[in-house]
């Protein structure tokens, strides 16, 4: 029961994320927001793992948290240019792309 | 209900609760605040599965490297704001919508699935708290990735370094 419990912790916090992601409007939110989800993704892996009893759940867990930190720094690095050089922090702001 | 229970429904509680204030607090730093609670809170479950490593490295990079990053960059572009002041969200309808429907698509199917339920019954062994067969693990079985990993990270540094780099030439904002 309690594995449910955690798996279904990480659901709902996978969930609000995606909320963040696609509500809010200020893009450092936004980037907290995929943060959450992937935070909620370890904590599924983990606690599947540890209802399986193998460490090779909490070796991936390990090298998401890496790869997250990393995508975090470059993704902060991208908005400060995106604030530099179009004076705007909004996620809606940027429609460069839009057809 | 025993004891192990009712500490993993407290902690759930806690972590859906900060990650609401994230989502819904109006002032930036509150919600980076909210932030650091939840992913604490998430190291403590780690710690309380037994995984004493993984809840030290989210700590450290986690709380430690990400929140730092994120606060460092609120504060440096707190001049500049929203347009439509007090709205911090849009399309709140939709949003909400869409991610509990996925919420309950995922409930739905770990629920009904037969290899789910039978590990929930079964009881957690022990052998996933050993530290060193974690390090045997990393360093035989997964050396390339790790490898792999180092070459990523450097990657990401030198590209964030390039990309928030305040170019000399282009006059403004010295």
């Amino acid at each position: 029961m309690s594995f449910y419990l955690v798996l279904w912790a990480a659901f709902l916090v996978f969930s609000i994320g995606l909320f963040a992601v696609l509500s809010r409007r200020h893009l450092v939110a936004v980037i907290m927001g995929i943060e959450l989800m992937f935070n909620a993704a370890n904590l599924a892996v983990v606690s599947v793992a540890w209802a399986y009893g193998v460490l090779t759940g909490q070796i991936i867990a390990l090298f998401a948290i890496a790869i997250t930190v990393a995508e975090v720094a470059v993704g902060l690095a991208l908005f400060l240019v995106l604030e530099r050089v179009r004076k705007t922090v909004e996620a809606d702001e940027i429609s460069l792309m839009k057809g | 209900m025993n004891g192990e229970t009712i500490a993993f429904s407290v902690l759930g509680l806690g972590i859906v609760a900060s990650s609401i204030a994230v989502v819904l607090s109006r002032r930036l730093l509150r919600s980076a605040i909210f932030l650091a609670l939840s992913l604490l809170l998430t190291a403590l479950y780690y710690i309380s599965f037994g995984a004493e490593l993984l809840a030290g490295i989210q700590i450290l990079l986690y709380t430690g490297g990400v929140i730092t990053l994120i606060v460092f960059v609120i504060l440096l572009t707190e001049t500049v704001e929203l347009k439509k002041h007090e709205e911090t969200h849009r399309g709140l309808v939709p949003a909400i919508l869409a991610s509990s429907l996925f919420f309950f698509i995922l409930v739905y199917f770990t629920w009904t699935s037969p290899k789910i339920r039978s590990l929930a019954a079964s009881k957690p062994s022990s052998q996933f708290n050993v530290s060193e067969s974690l390090s045997e693990h990393l360093f035989r079985e997964w050396v390339l990735p790790f490898e792999v990993l180092s070459l990523l990270l450097l990657a990401a540094v030198v590209g964030a370094l390039v990309l928030a780099r305040r170019e000399r030439r282009d006059g403004e904002g010295t």
